[in-house]
């Protein structure tokens, strides 16, 4: 089972991560990172930037995605 | 003999026209082998989507297949007629972008479909494939797709060069690394460009600017 599943069952320990780069996020969804510029394209995902512009995808996105919350 | 910070600038980089310092070029090699890969998959993807591009006008809708395959779809995207995959324009190692059509009482229907691995988490939360287009014109059909994908590259190529930018930033906090950053961004344009094609700008002196 991949990353996807684990992070789409477990609740968020206290200091996880509040977000992730675009590869990762493609990891956890089991997608190419292509198809995640295409999500954030067509509005199915929000992504928000880091402080030198750089995609990032919150997780409650992810988990959102993944419809576990 | 131009300088910069005490360096000699003598370094030529592929598709930048400046040249670099020493320092320079350390952060570029640094950079380059960080994002090496995703150079490449633009240009495969860039190269696939100008072929999807110059195909269009042959096609009118027919299947390349005598008999085209039926797309199954799981989800909730399954209504009306079923979908015949035509042709698959771009394949991945975890999806592939189908053109597909559909038979309906006042003529066809025609779509495009990204259809992701069965087993990936994505794919079992939202239903497979994921419809992306659909007209009732292939060719303006195929003519959406390819511009919507182009823009889709930008994006990707825009995310590049500021994930450079932060990467230099941590690794070389101390340099001016404005100049490394333009020559990573001529490299992303001339991987975007249509095969074959130079987008090399002109030489220029320091003293002219240069737009990418």
């Amino acid at each position: 089972m991949n990353g996807a599943a684990q992070v789409g069952v477990q609740p968020a320990p206290s200091g996880e991560r509040l977000a992730y780069s675009i590869q990762e996020s493609a990891e956890m969804l089991g997608v190419n990172y292509f198809s995640v510029y295409r999500l954030i394209q067509r509005g199915k995902l929000k992504p928000c930037r880091a402080l030198r512009g750089k995609l990032l995808i919150p997780r409650a996105e992810l988990l959102r995605l993944l419809k576990t919350e | 003999m131009l300088k910069r910070n005490g360096e000699i600038c003598q370094t030529e980089v592929p598709d930048y026209p400046g040249r670099l310092t020493a320092t320079e070029l350390r952060a570029y090699k640094t950079s380059v082998a960080l994002v090496e890969n995703q150079l490449h998959d633009l240009a495969d993807a860039a190269r696939a989507f100008s072929d999807v591009e110059k195909q269009i006008p042959q096609w009118r809708g027919e299947s390349e297949n005598a008999a085209a395959s039926v797309l199954a779809v799981t989800g909730g995207g399954n209504t009306g007629n079923q979908w015949h995959v035509l042709k698959t324009l771009v394949k991945t190692n975890r999806s592939e972008l189908l053109f597909c059509s559909r038979a309906l009482e006042e003529g066809s229907e025609f779509a495009v479909f990204e259809k992701f691995d069965p087993n990936s988490a994505y794919a079992q939360a939202q239903g497979n494939p994921e419809l992306l287009l659909t007209s009732n014109n292939p060719s303006l059909l195929l003519q959406d797709y390819v511009e919507s994908e182009r823009k889709m590259l930008q994006l990707v190529k825009q995310d590049l060069q500021n994930t450079v930018e932060e990467l230099l930033a941590e690794k070389f906090p101390a340099e001016d690394n404005s100049r490394v950053v333009k020559a990573i961004s001529a490299r992303c344009s001339k991987c975007l460009s249509p095969a074959g094609q130079d987008v090399r700008p002109p030489k220029a002196s320091q003293n002219v600017r240069v737009r990418f």
